[in-house]
């Protein structure tokens, strides 16, 4: 793993943090949620949000989507650390996806609670729904270096698509769907599973930097062509829940809809998608395709070990 | 007459002249708006357009069966439209014509039906306005991702081009639909995690906190800073008209799980007493504990904590709510919310006096409501 990269996975867990209260700390309440006008209940919130959503952010520490935004701002002129809001809202958002991952789609709430969860199911959603429904405020509230447009332009890229995304997958399998070709398939990965996390972290950083529309377009539809790619390649060796990079598994929500093809057509297609993600990078400027050749590098190193992150 | 007409009539019995005209004159719209606005945005060409992508056949399938049908139900079952009529309300006030921007309106009553649909999921309700829930009906994972992004569909349609918002209104009100929908996530927490975790000595001032930032939001507070920047209102006004909506908010709450208990007539289409089998901490509860003697207190909870449908106990846990005058002190603190919402009113001298009359008998409409 380059320094850039290992520099860019501090600063967004130490953004993660500052939005993440560690303690009891009514003034980050005041601050992020709103003056009390009665008085909060920090025990029920530290029980019921804060305390499950810092034990979740410290098992998955990988922080992939906040190291592109933040390699791909440097790279494009700007600097990671004056956009901590920023790096936080895409770790917030998908730590929300993951969390959402361990249940199951019953007619009620008995049916749909996984072994693996240890609060009752509305408790935990609500927990991803705060994660996931904070983002666009960071954007909107908590970028000050941002003008007003352009935290609207980054803010409507936000949930609409990973909500319809993890739909399709949970309602194509269970009603067995036919995807009918591949292309059809990397479209669904293209709304679901994390590409449309590499691509808000892409296009945060084009209008981090300034990028026109037609620039954060293209930009963010690199990080999503990269995305697609990281699944695919994931999927070839076998896992459907995970990105591999660097002898780790990083979580991803598990793809459920799949389409049945060889490996090595997987492999392939990752591969033209990897330079698809460079080639519209280095349109844009020499140094963003070599930060995005930086950030595959690291997820190309050797994997080994079952470590989950 | 047809049935929306007919709900429509139903409904205005409990309203003023000023406020039933005005009503009577703005709901067959509301509905029409919110349903063409609901399926436009199922529509292949906006969900392309939104999502970047040509969507396959399969795909436009899960569309209409897992998103659009299951929430549109919501809609069909023939809500009261108070939200969109809100919002038509206000920017009449401030002489805007609402068929102007027949999103905005709509979008108040998009995000409020999502709502319901996480609320059911979360509360694992099985009806909801007499028919099926959607969770019920799609199960619980499709629903949470269904009625998440209806709640959030915001974010394409009001910056859309043919919106017909300007920048700043579109950026005003993403902020504020935003805001609204992380905090009241935050409500939801407290709501979620007192039952769980057998929290029984919060205080009134502690729920209190929590319906602020709970169904004060989307019920009153966000339809009507909606209407306001819609309007072009200044920044003051639309604080003026949030404030309005706070203080409203949480009379309704109290009232409506007072109605949860008692409900006023037959035509509830919830279940009867169902906060009492979720095991709900609100007002009423809290109140009870605080007055009724050991013995009762002990089975008060016990009750709470079964988490039973059985109709025998839940009219005694009715029953000692009651006796404890817990009904009635919830109400008078309702009353006090009321009394804060017509001073409000009356202070907003921006408006000519028959709309501060009008918003003066939704105020009364809302505590007086019997459904």
């Amino acid at each position: 793993m380059s320094m850039p990269f290992k520099a860019a996975q501090a600063c967004a867990t130490a953004a993660l943090r500052h939005y993440l209260p560690q303690r009891e700390d009514m003034d980050w309440l005041a601050e992020v949620v709103d003056r009390p006008r009665f008085g909060w209940d920090w025990p029920a919130l530290e029980q019921g949000f804060f305390e499950p959503m810092r034990a979740w952010a410290a098992r998955h520490d990988a922080r992939l989507k906040p190291v592109l935004a933040g390699l791909l701002i440097d790279a494009l002129g700007g600097d990671k650390r004056r956009h901590p809001a920023l790096l936080a809202a895409l770790e917030f958002s998908h730590l929300a996806s993951c969390m959402l991952d361990d249940v199951h789609n019953g007619r009620d709430l008995a049916e749909s609670q996984g072994e693996q969860l240890t609060m009752p199911l509305p408790v935990w959603v609500t927990v991803a729904y705060n994660a996931r429904q904070l983002a666009p405020v960071l954007v909107m509230r908590r970028s000050p270096e941002l003008a007003p447009a352009d935290r609207l332009r980054l803010a409507r890229h936000y949930l609409f698509q990973q909500h319809l995304g993890c739909l399709f997958d949970i309602w194509g399998v269970e009603q067995g769907l036919a995807h009918g070709s591949l292309l059809h398939y990397l479209t669904h990965l293209s709304n679901y599973c994390g590409a449309p996390g590499f691509g808000l972290a892409a296009a945060t950083a084009a209008v981090a930097a300034g990028l026109d529309d037609g620039g954060v377009a293209e930009l963010r539809q690199a990080g999503i062509a990269l995305g697609v790619s990281l699944r695919l390649r994931a999927l070839a060796e076998g896992e459907d829940r995970a990105i591999l990079f660097a002898g780790r598994r990083s979580v991803e929500p598990g793809i459920h809809w799949r389409f049945a093809c060889d490996r090595q057509v997987l492999a392939d297609s990752a591969k033209r998608l990897d330079d698809a993600a460079r080639y519209g990078a280095e349109r844009l400027s020499p140094a963003a395709g070599a930060a995005l050749s930086d950030f595959l590098d690291a997820l190309a190193a050797p994997i080994a070990g079952d470590k989950l992150s | 007459m047809n049935a929306a007409a007919q709900y429509c009539d139903d409904f205005l019995a409990d309203m003023a002249p000023v406020l039933a005209d005005q009503y009577r004159q703005w709901y067959p719209w509301c509905r029409e708006t919110v349903l063409a606005t609901i399926d436009r945005l199922a529509s292949k060409p906006f969900l392309e357009d939104a999502l970047g992508v040509p969507l396959s056949p399969s795909m436009l399938q899960a569309v209409r069966d897992a998103w659009l049908i299951p929430y549109r139900a919501y809609h069909l079952r023939i809500g009261k439209m108070l939200r969109p009529f809100l919002v038509c309300s206000v920017m009449q006030a401030f002489e805007r014509d609402p068929r102007s921007l027949p999103s905005v309106v709509a979008i108040a009553e998009i995000i409020h039906a999502a709502s319901l649909v996480l609320d059911d999921v979360a509360d694992d309700s099985p009806l909801r306005r007499g028919g099926p829930t959607a969770h019920r009906m799609v199960g619980v994972c499709v629903a949470g991702a269904a009625g998440s992004a209806w709640l959030n569909v915001y974010l394409k349609l009001l910056t859309a081009p043919d919106a017909g918002l300007a920048p700043a209104q579109a950026q005003s009100l993403v902020d504020q639909i935003a805001w609204e929908h992380w905090v009241t996530g935050i409500g939801t927490t407290i709501d979620t995690t007192w039952p769980w975790i057998g929290r029984l000595d919060g205080t009134p001032a502690e729920y209190l906190q929590s319906v602020v930032h709970r169904s004060t939001s989307y019920t009153y507070r966000l339809p009507l800073k909606i209407g306001a920047i819609a309007a072009g209102a200044t920044p003051d006004q639309v604080a003026r008209f949030a404030a309005l909506g706070e203080e409203l908010g949480i009379a309704f709450q109290i009232i409506d799980d007072i109605l949860n208990v008692q409900p006023g007539d037959d035509k509830w289409g919830k279940v009867l007493a169902e906060d009492i089998t979720q095991g709900k901490i609100n007002l009423q509860v809290l109140l009870a504990l605080e007055r009724l003697p050991s013995p009762a207190r002990d089975e008060l909870i016990d009750i709470l904590q079964s988490r039973t449908d059985d109709p025998g106990r839940l009219g005694r846990a009715v029953a000692l709510m009651q006796s404890s005058g817990a009904f009635d002190a919830a109400r008078d603190i309702a009353l006090q919310y009321v009394a804060n919402t017509q001073t409000l009113v009356a202070e907003m001298d921006f408006l000519n006096p028959i709309d501060r009359e009008r918003l003066a008998a939704f105020v009364d409409y809302v505590i007086h409501r019997s459904r």
